[in-house]
C-alpha cells in the first residue's frame, strides 16, 4: 500500500477554515500533509491521528525564499511556545499542528486576522490574478481586432471560433475569484468589528466546472485546427517544458539559499530565454520545412526559370482558366479551405509557369458559403468596405467597390472594383448564400462571365 | 464601515498594551493576560505577533531588547494615551449602565 497519497486541493488559498478541517479529516484517516501545491496537496501515511490543525498566513513570506525570514521564525518561534507544532511551509502559508484539546488557537482576533489575510491576498491578487487578467484582455482585443479586420478568415477558422470562448471562459473564471475575494473582505471587514471571523463560501466548483468546460473549447480548437499537429504538439512540449524546468531551477535556486530577487529576477530570464529559443527552434524548423505550420498545400514539383527555382501546385480547383478560355499550358493551381460551422472560405490560384508563353491568364478567387443567414449582411459589408478611398493631402486615391448589373453573373448582386483611375476586372458576386470575390488578370468576355457563374454559383 | 484603525480597542489589543506598561516578551504577554484575566482572555500566538507589529508599525509600542528570536517590548507615549482612551471610554459604558441598572453585581 502506498505510503504517499496526492489529493486534489479543492479550496481557496485564504480559506483556512476549509483547509483546517481538510487536514484534520486526513489525518484522522491516517495521513499527514506533506506537501502544498496549487493543483494537488501530498500526504504521507501515519498512525491516525485526532490533531487539530491551524493554518496562518505570513504577508511577506513568499515562494521564491530560500529560508523563511528571522521574523517569521519569530512568530512560528511564539506559536510553538503556545503548543503549535509547525508542518509545512508553503509560500506565504503556514501549517501548525497540536494534538492538545486545550490549545489556545493561533487566532484570536478576527481583525488583525481578516487583515493578515488581505494583505496576503492584495501581494497574490495584485500580481498573479491581475496578471492573468491582463493576459485575458490583451488577448481578447487581439481576437476582436482579428474579427473587425479579416472577419471571413476568422469565422471560417474552427480554432479561432472555439479558442474565443476559452478566453471567455477564463475571463469568467478570473473576474469571480477576484470578485468573490473582494467580496468576502469587504464583508469580513464589518463582520470582524462584532468580534465574528467571517467564513469564506467560495464556489470553487462553478470555478473548476468553467475551467473544465475551457479545457473541452479548448480540445475543441486544437482538435479541428488549421495548425497540424505536430506544430501544436511542439508548442505544448515547449510550454511544458519550460514550466517544468523553470520550476526546477527555482527549487534548486532555493535550495542553494540564493536570494528571493535573484531567485526570482533568473527565473523569470530563463523562462523568457527558453521561450525565445524554443519559439527561434520551431520558427527554424518551419523555414527548412522540417516542421509543416499549416494544412496548405504542398508543391508537387519544381521548375527553373531566369535561374531561380519554383514550386509547382497541382490542388484541384472549382473553376479553371481552361474550362473559361480553352488555353492549353502548364498552370501551378493552389487551394487553400477552412471551414467552421458559421462559414466555409476557400481561396484559389490559377497561374501559368513562366515557361509558358500564354500571356497573363491568372486567375484568383475567394469562396465565401455563409451558413448562418443572419452573418450574411455583415460579411456582405466588410468585403465591400474591406477597399475604400483614402485621401492625402487633399488627393483621393481611389479604391472602391461600384454596384454593376448582376444579370450576367444571374447573381443578387454585384460590385467591380475601381482603382485609381481604371476599373480593374474583380469582381464581388453575391448569391444568396455564397460571395466570391474573383480577379481576372485578363479582360474576361460575356461568355466567360457567364461560365464562371454557372459553375461558382451554389 | 470598518473602523479607524486603533481609534477603538479590542479586548485582546487593550490586554496586550496593558501588559506592556513593562517591559515583556511575546509569550510573557500571553502568560501574562492569561493569569490577569483568570483565563477569561486567552490571545493566540499568531493574533499576539501580528498586533505587536502592527503596534510596532504604529509607534504604539517600541522594541527594548533582542535576544536571537526573541524580542521584548513596551508601551510608548502614544500607545499609553490610546489605552487611557480606551479606558476611559469602557469607564463611561459602565458609568451609563451604573445609572440606568442602578450598581451593577459585583464581579
Amino acid at each position: 500500500m502506498s505510503k504517499v497519497k496526492r489529493v486534489f486541493a479543492n479550496f481557496s488559498f485564504y480559506d483556512h477554515s476549509a483547509i483546517e478541517k481538510k487536514l484534520e479529516q486526513m489525518a484522522a484517516n491516517g495521513w499527514m500533509i506533506r506537501n502544498a501545491g496549487s493543483l494537488f496537496w501530498t500526504y504521507e501515511k501515519i498512525q491516525p491521528q485526532s490533531l487539530r490543525f491551524a493554518v496562518t498566513y505570513f504577508p511577506s513570506a513568499s515562494e521564491f525564499d530560500p529560508y523563511p525570514s528571522d521574523k517569521q521564525l519569530e512568530k512560528e518561534a511564539l506559536c510553538a511556545q503556545d503548543g503549535w507544532r509547525l508542518v509545512l511551509r508553503w509560500d506565504a502559508m503556514q501549517v501548525f499542528c497540536t494534538d492538545r484539546e486545550d490549545a489556545v488557537p493561533i487566532e484570536t482576533d478576527p481583525i488583525p486576522q481578516v487583515e493578515n489575510i488581505h494583505r496576503t491576498m492584495k501581494k497574490k491578487l495584485l500580481t498573479g490574478q491581475l496578471f492573468t487578467l491582463a493576459v485575458i484582455l490583451w488577448y481578447l482585443y487581439l481576437q476582436i481586432s482579428q474579427l473587425r479586420d479579416n472577419p471571413v478568415d476568422y469565422l471560417s477558422s474552427t480554432s479561432h471560433l472555439f479558442a474565443a470562448p476559452v478566453w471567455l471562459l477564463l475571463l469568467f473564471v478570473v473576474c469571480l475569484e477576484i470578485g468573490t475575494y473582494f467580496r468576502w473582505w469587504h464583508k469580513a471587514e464589518q463582520a470582524a468589528e462584532e468580534g465574528i471571523f467571517l467564513p469564506v463560501r467560495a464556489n470553487l466548483w462553478l470555478s473548476w466546472g468553467t475551467v473544465a468546460l475551457a479545457v473541452v473549447f479548448l480540445l475543441l480548437s486544437f482538435l479541428d485546427s488549421d495548425t497540424p499537429l505536430p506544430l501544436l504538439a511542439c508548442i505544448v512540449l515547449l510550454l511544458g517544458g519550460i514550466s517544468f524546468l523553470a520550476n526546477r531551477l527555482m527549487g534548486w535556486m532555493k535550495k542553494k539559499g540564493i536570494p528571493r530577487t535573484v531567485n526570482l529576477a533568473v527565473s523569470c530570464a530563463c523562462i523568457l530565454v527558453l521561450f525565445l529559443a524554443g519559439i527561434g527552434g520551431i520558427a527554424a524548423a518551419a523555414v527548412n520545412g522540417w516542421l509543416p505550420i499549416t494544412h496548405d498545400s504542398r508543391p508537387t514539383g519544381t521548375y527553373e526559370w531566369n535561374g531561380h527555382s519554383f514550386d509547382i501546385y497541382s490542388d484541384t480547383l472549382p473553376l479553371s482558366v481552361e474550362a473559361l478560355t480553352g488555353l492549353e499550358a502548364r498552370w501551378s493551381k493552389q487551394a487553400r479551405q477552412q471551414e467552421s460551422p458559421l462559414l466555409f472560405y476557400g481561396e484559389y490560384r490559377q497561374a501559368p509557369l513562366y515557361t509558358e508563353d500564354v500571356g497573363s491568364y491568372d486567375l484568383q478567387y475567394e469562396i465565401i458559403d455563409v451558413k448562418i443567414p443572419a452573418l450574411y449582411p455583415f460579411i456582405q459589408e466588410s468585403l465591400i468596405n474591406a477597399r475604400q478611398d483614402e485621401v492625402h493631402d487633399d488627393i483621393v486615391f481611389t479604391d472602391h467597390y461600384e454596384s454593376i448589373d448582376p444579370g450576367p453573373w444571374n447573381a443578387q448582386a454585384a460590385y467591380q472594383r475601381h482603382w485609381s483611375d481604371s476599373v480593374l476586372d474583380e469582381y464581388l458576386v453575391c448569391w444568396e448564400t455564397r460571395l466570391v470575390k474573383i480577379t481576372f488578370y485578363w479582360t474576361p468576355t460575356q461568355e466567360q462571365i457567364e461560365a464562371a457563374a454557372a459553375i461558382l454559383q451554389p | 464601515m470598518p473602523r479607524e484603525r486603533f481609534k477603538t480597542l479590542t479586548e485582546q489589543m487593550f490586554y496586550i498594551l496593558l501588559c506592556l506598561n513593562r517591559e515583556c516578551r511575546g509569550a510573557e504577554i500571553l502568560e501574562t493576560v492569561r493569569t490577569l484575566t483568570d483565563g477569561r482572555v486567552s490571545i493566540g500566538s499568531g493574533t499576539l505577533y501580528d498586533l505587536l507589529e502592527q503596534f510596532l508599525a504604529e509607534g504604539m509600542i517600541e522594541e527594548t531588547k533582542t535576544e536571537g528570536r526573541r524580542r521584548s517590548y513596551r508601551i510608548t507615549e502614544k500607545g499609553r494615551l490610546m489605552l487611557e482612551r480606551e479606558y476611559r471610554r469602557i469607564r463611561h459604558q459602565a458609568e451609563d449602565y451604573d445609572r440606568l441598572f442602578g450598581k451593577g453585581e459585583p464581579l
